[in-house]
């Protein structure tokens, strides 16, 4: 029943979060008849290359989910979220560092300084970079407070007498492949928001689609990323609220019994981690279907009205 | 200057890097780029223009051994030069002129081929007087 309630809520979500992310693309598109043929062509272009993108990362998500069945292995569940972005990133630099070049006889330029900042929203940018510190805060203290085996948390008794264990908790074992993940998705992320300005401008283009059409793709990959990031710290921190559960009472002697808790901070600290985390799945899911501000028609001025 | 423009005819006999110094230096030269004024990156204007990464950097290079750009690793290009003083009405005569050339069907060659023609015909009657 939770199991079933745990798979099928995000997804219920996802669809209606996608329906939604269609609907308004679909309406704020600019018809290509409205575009000139180069930047409608370069348009086409980057809409390709996502789907592209799109189903590489849901072929490696579905490699690591079905690797983990077949395996036995739940680093690989938990890898898959930022394998997936991994794999998106890859395949969005690949699109950026084949981007076509101008091959007219006569070439123009702008002088125009661009940078990643130009192209990346500030904002999504700030909760990039918050999600991937927080990923890796939570990774080093799962590392820091998890049992020797990497995959379990333990309580000992001051007496050394009983000894609590709870599993699966974010130990060595399984932040370390996600943090390794993580490096990646932050290496090819950070490759193709470097990549993005440095890319050729589309011939005809005005100023404005030109940078419309970047804005897309580092809003893109950006967010790919994010979702990611988040999801897998939402992962992270409900294996946590394991830890809620270690302590309890045990037997000394015949009719002598005791109580060994860990501090209340504990208990609290791992509460919160186990109901925060289903809390940022619905995040990790708007961040991933945000659309981004693409191009726009242009509307008549009231003076030309 | 976000309107500022560069042309590159990779027919033309003069190379494409000879042809950025020219323009970038016209730009500084008229006060259309101002000193602080950042250019674009290398590899983006390298990548816009169609060209090889060197092929850039080498007008860069030259603007810089003309002191009229410096290369910063931080900034990146910025124009330390400013416009020469011209006179406003030096200015409107030369526009007139160019105007009034292509009025007459002249080329843009031809019409910077009379003022050079006029630049020697200057400089000669004022040989003597040295």
């Amino acid at each position: 029943m939770f199991a079933g309630l745990a798979l099928g809520v995000p997804l219920l979500l996802s669809l209606v979060l996608v329906a939604v992310a269609t609907a308004l693309a679909v309406h704020h598109r600019v018809p290509a008849a409205e575009l000139t043929a180069p930047a409608a062509g370069a348009r086409r272009r980057g809409d390709a290359w996502t789907v592209l993108a799109a189903a590489t990362a849901l072929g490696t998500a579905a490699a690591c989910v079905a690797g983990a069945r077949w395996a036995h292995d739940e680093r690989l569940v938990a890898v898959s979220p930022l394998a997936a972005a991994a794999a998106y990133a890859a395949v969005a630099l690949t699109a950026e560092a084949t981007w076509p070049r101008p091959t007219a006889r006569v070439r123009s330029a702008r002088l125009l300084v661009r940078s990643v900042r130009d192209g990346a929203p500030g904002g999504l940018l700030g909760g990039a970079l918050a999600a991937g510190l927080l990923l890796a805060a939570v990774c080093a203290l799962g590392s820091a407070l998890g049992a020797p085996d990497g995959r379990s948390v333990e309580w000992r008794s001051p007496d050394g007498v009983a000894v609590w264990s709870a599993a699966t908790f974010p130990g060595a074992a399984l932040t370390a492949p996600v943090a390794a993940a993580g490096l990646a998705v932050a290496v090819l992320t950070a490759a193709v928001l470097h990549r993005v300005p440095a890319r050729p401008a589309v011939p005809g283009a005005d100023e404005g689609t030109d940078e419309a059409l970047r804005r897309v793709a580092a809003h893109r990959v950006l967010r790919t990323s994010t979702a990611a990031a988040v999801l897998t710290l939402a992962g992270l921190l409900f294996a946590a609220g394991v830890s809620g559960q270690l302590g309890g009472t045990y037997q000394v002697a015949e009719g002598v019994r005791r109580t060994s808790e860990p501090a209340l901070g504990w208990r609290v600290a791992a509460d919160a981690a186990l109901w925060t985390g289903p809390l940022l799945v619905p995040v990790a899911l708007a961040v991933l279907f945000r659309p981004a501000r693409g191009l726009r028609r242009h509307r008549a001025t009231a003076g030309a009205a | 200057m976000s309107g500022l423009r560069v042309l590159v005819d990779t027919a033309s006999p003069v190379p494409a890097y000879e042809q950025l110094r020219r323009q970038v230096a016209t730009l500084v030269t008229t006060g259309a780029l101002r000193s602080g004024d950042r250019l674009p990156a290398a590899r983006a204007l390298a990548a816009d223009l169609g060209l090889a990464l060197g092929t850039v950097q080498r007008a860069y290079r030259e603007l810089e051994l003309a002191g009229l750009v410096v290369s910063r690793r931080r900034t990146g290009t910025v124009v330390t030069a400013s416009a020469a003083p011209v006179a406003e009405e030096v200015r409107w005569a030369a526009e007139g002129y160019v105007e009034r050339a292509l009025q007459a069907g002249l080329a843009g060659e031809e019409v910077l081929d009379l003022v050079r023609d006029a630049l020697l015909r200057a400089s000669s009657r004022r040989a003597p007087a040295r």
